[in-house]
């Protein structure tokens, strides 16, 4: 909001500098944006909060300099002359809907000269940021601006049946408001109408067939207190705001009305610009009494945390326009000038001691604490370390947008999930919430290759939205997306390159299960979509599935026009996180050393290493204590076409005393037996 | 023979000058004292054809040379030696001026590191951590809050909708409710989360990370709001940060005030990161407003409490003066690695 600083001059003298009155504001909750120079005239920009529609004008902001100044203001002119022919003979108010207009008032102005308004006028306007129109709609504001009344005049000609009436809209009438729009009203909508149409809708903006022309002779000026939520419904129904409207949904003062028209009245005369037919039209059904409220000073003291003498808060709060008595030792009855709605109780009331009183005189102190739950609770920590966890692998955070384009996200969904649609997306490819981390995480692998990086490891921790039948609210799950794609490494000048693979993305997956003790971890083949078939795997812990991993479908990657091979895995984490972790359980060192053997075997191509380690704990062999790979491969000259080449190193050990070599060579032996008979291996 | 025997002695000392490395060092060894061929074990092997009476002395002699040369080769061997072991250490010598093998080392998303940064400092003040839904109701995420429906206030917060009743939160306020709805005072908590709001420039993207900070206890004041949050941004800008706090509003909180911070870059001179304020908006904060904990059941008489909440996105645009938000949520690596320092 801009304010003219000759403008709030003539309302209060001030005697500081412009930035000593700006910093001054900002300190009791006017904040200053800017001041700039215009002329012989400076413009303050200040920033005014919901809750202050008095500042919305000179004498508003006047009212507040007032009282930080601890001075006293001069109204501006508000005499003038009237005519004997007397309003209520030439208008009719009826006011049929006063839930939603309290108090109407109304003047008549005859024999208007249209005209542009003089300079001094036209400079006040264009100070504050209004266009200049001509005389009579430049006055209004004026008035408006100054005042923060917001006005309208009606070519009274134009009103049919010189009757003027305040009623709710009927379903389906309609008004072309004077920016040219045709608008479809509603019930609950509350407007201006003459005796057949609708020629204003209240508070909002005003109607064409009513407008001022360069014929208008004769006009009405309405000023009216219209309901504030009443205003801001059909504002934000229509979709149109006006300044007018602005301020009536901020609150506006209904006992200056009249004062409002008398200075309307002052300035048509000042300019020649018509004749003041006698008499205030005011409709006014029910008085609005003065609203009290009290406030007691100890709780001034105890909320500040400073005490604040009754002296001065008498002081703070007279200069603010309110008035106290004294009801107890304690307390007093306050009642609150008409135009600050903002405040109804005792707490409003010690925001305006302490905003007076200063911030920066209340002492800083710290509070005691005598609470028992203190500390991150155990998801944090459990979520923080999976950060740790995955940074110490080399995967580098990302954060990306909830919103997504549902035709991505469909290639990564899960087919018995639905989305979550937004009734109000702000861009189209962004009208749902993730049902999968990977979408974004695959495009962010994406754009990182375009821009000349190609080894990428990367992890997000967010939620994602589902919706759940039968129930209202989607679910939100906060879940772990991991992808990959290049060389495991950055390549040093002694190494050798090695592509990133499935078994890097399981390793990490193990590693940070192992770092829970969480190691009831399993992985089984699966048909998921958006996967390669040949590398995809459902990862389950305790038996239930809590996400899949595996290489980017080939199609989904040509897709989205990735080069290189992608590699991605999404965990639920909703149940890690809320899971007890398990203790570890100490297991005495080995005392007697173990005997390792090599054993290298065919198998059928179709093999699993987990069928041969299950048949392998099916011997019951104590004495084998651990069973590795550690070599694997297809292709070789004497290896049939249908057969892989496995070569296992396997551990003996027995708790108890030192192993023979006969005893490690019959175990052995049972065991490639057992090979041979179940899985059909050949020895080599 | 006495001469002769002088003669490889001297021969000797002057061969062994010569000698430069240990192979060398070994022929002069075999030259002289080789057991078949060495000319001083020839030598020696003659004395017995000597005549008696010179025996002893030209005995005594060449065994003396024998021990002389003995000592010297070991001398000189034993220097050799260390002369290669110094010469094999500097040919080891490697570039250490190349950049070592850097181990896997990923980094936290700048806005990560910001949140645990202020997770921290409340932790250490014995707060704990809350959160809530992203996905709210019209009820927690503004009626309760006492932001009445038909208010300007909900101006500033353009809200997502999902459908009639459920929105995307517009701020982490709502879990104050929810915390107070389930528990009595005494409270610390802070509640850090992802929040949305129809907004999409250099400096707002449409979600975004808040912290919200809440204290309720018997006896809380202004005073103690002040307290607290002139603590926290030293711990978090510098010691030297001044706070500054000015009236403000919120509809839940009541007095509120928005706290700025001395320019930590220009320190209060003015510059572009303060706008030549000297100043720099921080967060929002406020003493709860009654009609919030008449929601949720509390005595307002008995208890206070203050509550704040900051932008974590716009923390972290200051902290490393980055001008464009939007950055966070294109996760390129050029951006996340500078990140890598911090932790
Ligand atoms: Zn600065």
């Amino acid at each position: 909001m801009r304010y003219s600083w000759n403008w709030l001059k003539s309302f209060v003298n001030i005697d500081i500098e412009t930035q000593e009155l700006a910093d001054r504001l900002s300190m009791v909750g006017l904040g200053v944006e800017s001041i700039s120079s215009s002329g012989d005239d400076y413009i303050f920009d200040i920033e005014i909060t919901p809750n202050r529609g008095d500042c919305l004008s000179i004498l508003g902001l006047s009212r507040e300099i007032a009282a930080l100044l601890g001075k006293k203001m001069t109204l501006p002119p508000m005499t003038y002359t009237e005519t004997k022919k007397k309003a209520g003979d030439l208008v009719q108010v009826k006011l049929e809907a006063p839930d939603l207009c309290p108090r109407y008032c109304g003047k008549v102005v005859k024999g208007v000269k249209i005209a542009p308004s003089p300079d001094w006028l036209v400079e006040r306007l264009l100070a504050v940021g209004l266009r200049p129109i001509n005389n009579v709609v430049d006055i209004t504001n004026f008035v408006l601006a100054e005042l923060g009344h917001p006005l309208h005049a009606f070519d009274l000609g134009s009103v049919l049946g010189h009757e003027v009436i305040v009623r709710r809209a009927r379903a389906g009438e309609k008004i072309r408001t004077i920016d040219g729009v045709e608008r479809v009203l509603e019930s609950d909508m509350l407007i201006i109408a003459d005796q057949n149409r609708p020629i204003a809708i209240a508070g909002v903006m005003g109607g064409t067939n009513s407008e001022i022309t360069q014929k208008t002779t004769d006009i009405f000026i309405e000023s009216a207190y219209f309901d504030p939520p009443s205003v801001r419904r059909t504002s934000k129904k229509l979709n149109l705001s006006s300044d007018a409207s602005y301020r009536f949904e901020r609150g506006t003062d209904p006992h200056a009305l009249t004062k409002a028209i008398e200075r309307t009245c002052h300035l048509i005369q000042e300019l020649g610009a018509g004749e003041i037919c006698s008499g205030v039209i005011d409709t006014h059904p029910q008085p609005l009494q003065p609203r009290k409220t009290w406030l007691r000073s100890s709780r001034v003291n105890s909320l500040l945390g400073v005490t604040v003498e009754k002296r001065r808060v008498e002081q703070l709060l007279t200069r603010l326009n309110f008035e106290l008595q004294r009801r107890d030792d304690d307390s007093w009855t306050v009642t609150i000038p008409s135009y600050r709605w903002d405040i109804e109780k005792e707490i409003d009331l010690i925001e305006e001691v302490a905003r007076l009183y200063g911030y920066d005189q209340i002492p800083s102190t710290m509070p005691l604490w005598r609470g028992q739950n203190a500390g991150a609770p155990n998801w944090v920590e459990r979520e923080r370390l999976i950060r740790r966890t995955m940074i110490a692998a080399g995967y580098y955070e990302v954060v990306n947008y909830t919103f997504v384009d549902d035709n991505i996200d469909r290639l990564f969904r899960l087919e018995a999930k639905q989305a979550v649609k937004l009734q109000n997306p702000i861009a189209e490819q962004m009208g749902i919430l993730r049902t999968s981390l990977l979408p974004a995480m695959v495009s962010n692998l994406a754009w990182n290759i375009n821009r000349g990086i190609k080894n990428i490891k990367l992890f997000e921790i967010g939620k994602v939205y589902h919706l759940v039948k039968g129930k209202k609210r989607p679910e939100e799950r906060e879940t772990l997306g991991i992808a990959a794609t290049g060389n495991f490494a950055e390549h040093y000048w002694k190494d050798g390159e090695r592509e990133f693979d499935f078994y890097d993305l399981k390793g990490v997956i193990e590693f940070l299960f192992r770092r829970f003790g969480w190691e009831t971890l399993s992985f089984a083949p699966d048909n998921i979509d958006f996967y390669h078939p040949a590398g995809v795997a459902v990862i389950r812990c305790n038996h239930r599935p809590i996400g899949h991993m595996g290489m980017l479908h080939p199609h989904i990657c040509a897709q989205l026009e990735i080069p290189q091979s992608v590699y991605m895995a999404q965990l639920d984490l909703e149940l890690l996180l809320k899971a007890e972790a398990s203790l570890v359980k100490f297991q005495p060192l080995p005392k007697f050393p173990a005997i390792s053997r090599d054993i290298s075997l065919l198998f059928d191509r179709s093999i699993s290493f987990d069928a041969i380690t299950r048949w392998i704990n099916s011997l019951k062999e104590d004495i084998i204590s651990e069973v590795k790979i550690y070599d694997l491969y297809h292709q070789g000259d004497n290896i049939p076409k249908d057969k892989v080449s496995i070569s296992l190193n396997i551990q003996f050990r027995h708790p108890q005393r030192t192993l023979t070599l006969e005893e490690v060579a019959r175990a052995q032996e049972r065991l490639i037996n057992l090979l041979k008979e179940k899985l059909n291996a050949e020895p080599r | 023979m006495k001469s002769r025997l002088l003669k490889f002695k001297k021969a000797f000392q002057s061969e062994l000058e010569a000698v430069v490395d240990l192979r060398y060092l070994a022929e002069l060894k075999n030259k002289y004292l080789s057991r078949k061929r060495g000319l001083l074990t020839v030598a020696l092997k003659e004395i017995p054809l000597l005549p008696v009476e010179e025996r002893p002395e030209v005995g005594k002699l060449a065994n003396e040379i024998k021990y002389f040369m003995e000592k010297e080769l070991t001398l000189r061997q034993k220097r050799l030696e260390a002369e290669e072991e110094v010469r094999r250490i500097r040919e080891a010598q490697i570039d250490i001026t190349i950049p070592g093998r850097l181990p896997p080392l990923g980094c936290l998303h700048p806005i990560m590191l910001v949140r645990e940064e202020i997770e921290k400092i409340f932790l250490e003040l014995g707060y704990t951590i809350e959160d809530g839904p992203d996905i709210e109701t019209d009820y927690y995420n503004f009626v309760a809050l006492n932001f009445p429906k038909d208010h300007p206030a909900r101006d500033s917060q353009a809200t997502f909708l999902i459908n009639e009743e459920l929105l995307l939160r517009t701020q982490t306020s709502p879990v104050q409710v929810r915390v107070m709805e389930k528990r009595e005072p005494p409270i610390r908590i802070i509640v850090p989360g992802r929040c949305f709001r129809r907004d999409w420039d250099i400096t707002h993207t449409p979600n975004f990370f808040q912290m919200e900070g809440l204290v309720v206890d018997e006896g809380i004041t202004l005073g103690d709001l002040k307290g607290t949050l002139e603590y926290f941004v030293r711990k978090l800008f510098g010691k030297e940060t001044r706070a500054r706090f000015r009236p403000s509003f919120f509809p839940f909180t009541e007095p509120s005030a928005d706290l700025d911070i001395s320019c930590f870059h220009c320190n209060g001179k003015g510059c572009r990161l303060c706008k030549n304020s000297g100043w720099i908006e921080i967060l929002g904060s406020g003493m709860v407003h009654p009609n919030v904990f008449k929601v949720v059941g509390y005595d307002t008489e008995k208890y206070s409490g203050f509550a704040w909440g900051l932008g974590i996105d716009r923390v972290a645009l200051i902290l490393y003066q980055i001008e464009d938000a939007r950055l966070f949520y294109e996760n390129d690596l050029r951006f996340l690695q500078q990140f890598r320092e911090i932790i």
